[in-house]
């Protein structure tokens, strides 16, 4: 067949498929039909779960009192033996203690004769305590429940963490004001599991899951993305996490309390610089901006190569 | 086959890969179910901005920094191209001092907001977003190149109810606008070709890509993948 006839026909195709085009544009407009693909996410089923979430709390407590004073980690015994931290409602997370250091004496309890763990402390000493715990209803919380409620948030944040005595390093002092924190630190361990075993991965900002108040975030692996401080009173470690189907990773971060070195994040840089706010300082929180842009010159430089090339062509004729 | 039909069939491939971010730009189709009522809008008279914002990546047009705070609650930041992938943010140099942005947000309202200030920064630049109630636009400075950051500063203005029937502009199908355009850009291309021998080399190769487009029209690739294709290209040349 002759090229010209190819031609003839290829631009009889192009004026029927434009035909078609924009007849069909006119028909989504007659129906109102979005063709935005950029839409929000409302995401299907629930993707990913903490487990096995573990503390391990060093405490250093001073007794003010002229007499012994004792400093219980609440818990009870169950039936078979174990010791279980009680957990005030069904939605708390019951924790196991896995050990402590100096060993815990069993203290008197009236209310439960199964008693409690705890150290005694004696006149105007301080005692360097330590107790590690895992927690004992698996499943763990699931970390984002989607699908079966709205979410106008993508990627979820999950809400501040989940709190108990012990993550509430000041509230000893409350309960017994003769017992002095004179430091206190918590190391938390938990993975992260995508529970999804095929699909396309998942990306989110994810918090900690226990924020200990009034304390300073001293340490994290892997490196914090960035503290939120959204909660005055707590350092929320947040990481940026990117997870395959089935994939799952570990993080354990470690708060003090009252006071330590602050880590900082992975994405914050010290230059960072504030817009029309020459007194705000550089502990804001600060985003990179994005790659919004596709340079053109590569673009322009096939438009040069086929111009060159029919030139070229031209002469060689 | 001469060499100056090599080099216009290597300028086709080159012009073609950009054809193909916009083509899987405008057909890309989520995998995640939609929901428009979740969906945030956000509109600028000035400059003829009516688009959804999304939260998965600024190479799906409007995208809005989970880092920032949502609008009213803080500081927003919205980032969107100057150049392909939509180029939503294309005319965002234009904005005056006092124009107009609203920010339709469900669960919140429609956001309105006031242009205070526009500076261009470099690309190293992070944003503070702990600066009260305010609306950030972000792209990329100057039109064509990403070694700068264009920002908008808006601060908010007033808040008030959505009203659901309030329409958003559709958009047409600018990916099959992209591979009719290429086809036709081809063609002429191969018509014109002086060396005669090597038209049917030109029009294979124009079919061939445009069967490509087609595809990736109705199969999308996702536009970042070719992007970092395109970024490793643009790196190597220097440009």
């Amino acid at each position: 067949m002759d090229i010209n006839n190819i031609y003839i026909i290829s631009v009889a195709i192009l004026v029927l498929i434009l035909g078609l085009a924009s007849s069909n544009m006119v028909s989504a407009e007659t129906f109102g039909e979005s063709n935005d693909q950029q839409a929000w996410i409302q995401g299907t089923g629930s993707t990913l779960q903490f487990t096995y979430l573990q503390a391990t709390i060093t405490m250093t407590v001073h007794n003010n009192n002229d007499h012994a004073e004792f400093f219980k980690i609440s818990q009870q015994y169950t039936a078979d033996g174990t010791v279980t931290v009680t957990g005030t409602n069904s939605s708390s997370i019951d924790w196991v203690i896995l050990s402590t250091n100096p060993s815990a004496i069993r203290m008197i309890n009236s209310v439960n004769p199964a008693g409690d763990l705890g150290w005694e402390i004696d006149a105007g000493q301080t005692r360097t305590v330590t107790f590690a715990l895992k927690e004992s209803n698996p499943p763990a919380p699931w970390y984002i429940q989607r699908g079966d409620s709205s979410n106008t948030f993508w990627p979820t944040i999950n809400d501040p963490g989940l709190t108990s005595t012990w993550f509430l390093p000041n509230e000893l002092e409350y309960l017994n004001p003769n017992l002095q924190v004179v430091k206190w630190q918590g190391t938390f361990f938990f993975f992260l599991k995508n529970m999804v075993a095929s699909g396309p991965r998942v990306e989110g900002l994810v918090r900690a899951p226990i924020v200990p108040i009034n304390s300073v975030l001293t340490s994290s692996n892997p490196t914090v993305d960035y503290i939120d401080n959204e909660n005055p009173s707590a350092q929320t470690a947040a990481w940026d996490v990117t997870l395959y189907p089935g994939q799952t990773k570990s993080y354990s971060y470690t708060y003090t309390y009252p006071n330590g070195t602050s880590v900082t994040p992975a994405n914050r840089m010290s230059a960072s610089t504030v817009i029309n706010d020459p007194n705000r300082t550089n502990s804001s929180t600060t985003v990179p901006t994005k790659n919004t842009g596709v340079p053109w010159a590569f673009f322009l430089i096939g438009g040069i190569v086929i111009a060159g090339g029919i030139i070229y062509a031209r002469v060689l004729r | 086959m001469k060499l100056s039909t090599v080099f216009v069939l290597v300028g086709i491939i080159i012009i073609s890969l950009y054809c193909l971010i916009e083509v899987s730009y405008y057909s890309s189709a989520d995998n995640s179910s939609q929901n428009s009522t979740n969906t945030p809008y956000i509109e600028i008279p000035s400059i003829n901005v009516d688009q959804s914002i999304n939260n998965k990546s600024v190479d799906y047009g409007i995208y809005y920094d989970p880092h920032s705070a949502k609008p009213s609650f803080g500081t927003t930041a919205l980032f969107g191209h100057r150049t392909f992938h939509g180029s939503p943010f294309i005319n965002l140099d234009k904005l005056k001092t006092g124009d107009n942005i609203t920010v339709s947000w469900p669960g919140i309202g429609n956001v309105e907001y006031a242009v205070v200030n526009s500076t261009v920064v470099d690309a190293s630049y992070r944003l503070n977003v702990d600066q009260g109630n305010k609306l950030f636009l972000i792209t990329c400075y100057p039109l064509g190149s990403d070694t700068q950051r264009l920002i908008i500063e808006a601060n908010q203005v007033t808040i008030y109810p959505i009203n659901n029937n309030q329409p958003h502009t559709s958009e047409p199908p600018y990916g099959l606008f992209i591979i009719i355009g290429f086809f036709a850009f081809g063609l002429i291309l191969s018509f014109l070709y002086p060396l005669k021998e090597d038209q049917y080399i030109i029009f294979l190769a124009i079919i061939a890509i445009t069967a490509f487009l087609v595809l990736a029209y109705l199969f999308p690739i996702p536009p970042d993948a070719i992007e970092s294709q395109l970024s490793w290209f643009n790196n190597l040349l220097g440009v």
